[in-house]
């Protein structure tokens, strides 16, 4: 099963939309106490789309290259939409199928998005 | 001993070639198994008495008066004298079995209780196992005594010279793991007793990860309590026990109550099973108590000299191999004279930490078992100012070729990472 695999190892030596601004409409930190994978998001919203992300973390490399693409991925997306994402969505963006001990790895990145949108 | 010429059991390591007696190596023979702190793979003969009991000899105990039922009684309770025999105990009644290490901590922790008040003071070091601090935890929330910690120095050895700086007339109790789960230091048991009953403390000892590594004789020791595990020793899941010096065991409740603790019970009242049954609630693991006295057995075929010397020589290995990759910081003792074959380390490659479960995944795929995270032990992580770190730990199955292959795997990792 190769997690390793050059795509995660990518996004985790260059993370895109790496490095937090001063302003931004909404910001939250995420943390798995468990791993210490720890995460903090900025989004800029814009009609009820996400417009920008910005993100810095500090964990496993599935944890940040999880954020990575996940950063990517919630652009132009609707708050709606981002809500109904789960585990499925994140194992296609990954391109694999996350070992249930990487799941929170893999997780936090959206579970902070959710956490920090209006539902 | 000829210092001059060495014996070819000390060039190969080889004082004991047991990786036959264990199946699992059968099935999996590429397995690196490198996660003995964790739980230990278990030899034929143990799972042959387990299943030979579940076969022919399947009974309660201490319940009932057929013949079964009465031979496994006497078979539980032979491993209980057998146990006794092991750590040198007075009394078979002073070992009681547990599921866990933990229930015996927290058992410990509830006898302890009565004789602790506010103001008192429990001495415990940061290196401990959360099973070996939220049960003290507790009780000094509800006491009002004080948890004193312990700190380690740069020696990341236990600290003695801290004890002797916080011991007091108000220290009830010092407990302390004889070895570190995570650093591997041995702890001086003698002294620590020694400074403990100086003040009239009592001693708890946390013997899970030595109960497979080094001799405990209880009564040499002098030890008010000590708690040991099964599974780490060999044996099966669900068996552990607590000795305890018959006099602080006489007067005390036990914790888990109900059946088999009572000689009698009324609407309003309770009388108190005698020691040791008072505090084996329940059901116990019969199967698996009777399957721990050919553990121990097991054991003493192989001679303590035989796993102490081979343990020796896997720390020396490892210590020499692993201090080759430039990338690995090992925590714990720098030599091998005062710490086993548990080893912590983390991975840092240009400037970047590899996290440890970056680590294990990636081991996992060259069939080498190890363990990430923070163990079970947060107050360390934060005392060492890290998150988490990768363990490595031997058993009397490991062979410094599986040192090797771990070297190779790690070196590949900081590569992958580069």
């Amino acid at each position: 099963m190769d997690l390793y695999r050059e795509q995660i190892l990518e996004h985790y030596r260059h993370p895109l939309n790496w490095g937090l601004v001063q302003r931004a409409d909404i910001e939250r930190h995420g943390y798995n106490p468990l791993c210490g994978d720890e995460v903090t998001i900025q989004l800029q919203i814009n009609n009820g789309m996400i417009t920008e992300v910005r993100f810095e973390g500090k964990g496993c490399a599935v944890s940040v290259a999880a954020a990575s693409l996940l950063s990517e991925m919630i652009q132009k997306k609707s708050i709606a939409t981002i809500q109904r994402l789960g585990v499925v969505d994140i194992n296609l963006m990954l391109g694999l199928n996350l070992p249930p001990a990487r799941i929170s790895c893999g997780l936090l990145a959206l579970k902070t998005v959710q956490a920090a949108l209006p539902s | 001993m000829n210092t001059q010429t060495r014996t070819s059991k000390q060039i190969t390591g080889l004082y004991l070639d047991v990786r036959k007696d264990f199946p699992i190596f059968h099935h999996n023979p590429q397995l690196v198994y490198l996660d003995s702190a964790a739980t230990t793979q278990k030899p034929q003969v143990i799972i042959d008495a387990e299943t030979n009991f579940l076969e022919s000899r399947y009974a309660t105990v201490h319940r009932s008066f057929y013949d079964l039922a009465l031979q496994a009684t006497e078979m539980y309770e032979a491993t209980r004298e057998a146990v006794r025999k092991f750590m040198n105990a007075a009394s078979s009644q002073e070992i009681i079995f547990t599921p866990s290490v933990t229930e015996a901590l927290n058992l410990v922790a509830w006898i302890e209780n009565q004789r602790i008040d506010e103001g008192d003071e429990i001495i415990l070091c940061t290196s401990e196992h959360h099973s070996n601090i939220l049960p003290w935890q507790r009780i000094a929330e509800k006491t009002g005594a004080t948890l004193m910690w312990l700190e380690l120095d740069e020696s990341q050895e236990f600290p003695l010279e801290d004890l002797r700086n916080k011991i007091s007339s108000r220290t009830k109790v010092v407990t302390a793991a004889h070895i570190s789960h995570v650093l591997g230091f041995i702890s001086p048991l003698q002294e620590i007793i020694q400074v403990a009953h100086s003040v009239g403390a009592h001693v708890v000892v946390d013997a899970a990860q030595s109960t497979s590594r080094l001799p405990l004789n209880v009564a040499s020791l002098n030890a008010d309590f000590v708690v040991c595990s099964g599974h780490k020793t060999y044996g099966p899941f669900g068996t552990a026990w607590l000795y305890g010096k018959y006099e602080h065991l006489e007067h005390a409740s036990p914790l888990i109550v109900g059946g088999g603790t009572i000689q009698h019970v009324t609407r309003g009242s309770v009388e108190w099973n005698t020691v040791p049954l008072r505090f084996e609630a329940g059901t116990p693991n019969v199967s698996g108590v009777i399957a721990l006295k050919e553990t121990l057995t097991y054991l003493e075929h192989l001679t303590w000299a035989s796993i102490i010397n081979h343990e020796k020589y896997l720390v020396d290995y490892a210590l020499r191999t692993l201090s080759s990759i430039p990338e690995l910081r090992m925590f714990g003792p720098a030599s091998s004279r005062n710490r086993s074959s548990i080893f912590s380390f983390n991975l840092t490659v240009q400037g970047h930490h590899i996290h440890s479960h970056d680590i294990s995944s990636i081991l996992n795929d060259h069939n080498i078992a190890i363990r990430g995270g923070h163990h079970c032990s947060l107050p360390l992580m934060q005392a060492l100012h890290v998150t988490e770190l990768a363990r490595a730990s031997c058993g009397i199955y490991s062979t410094s070729s599986d040192i090797d292959r771990l070297a190779n795997a790690l070196r590949a990792t900081a590569e992958l990472f580069s």
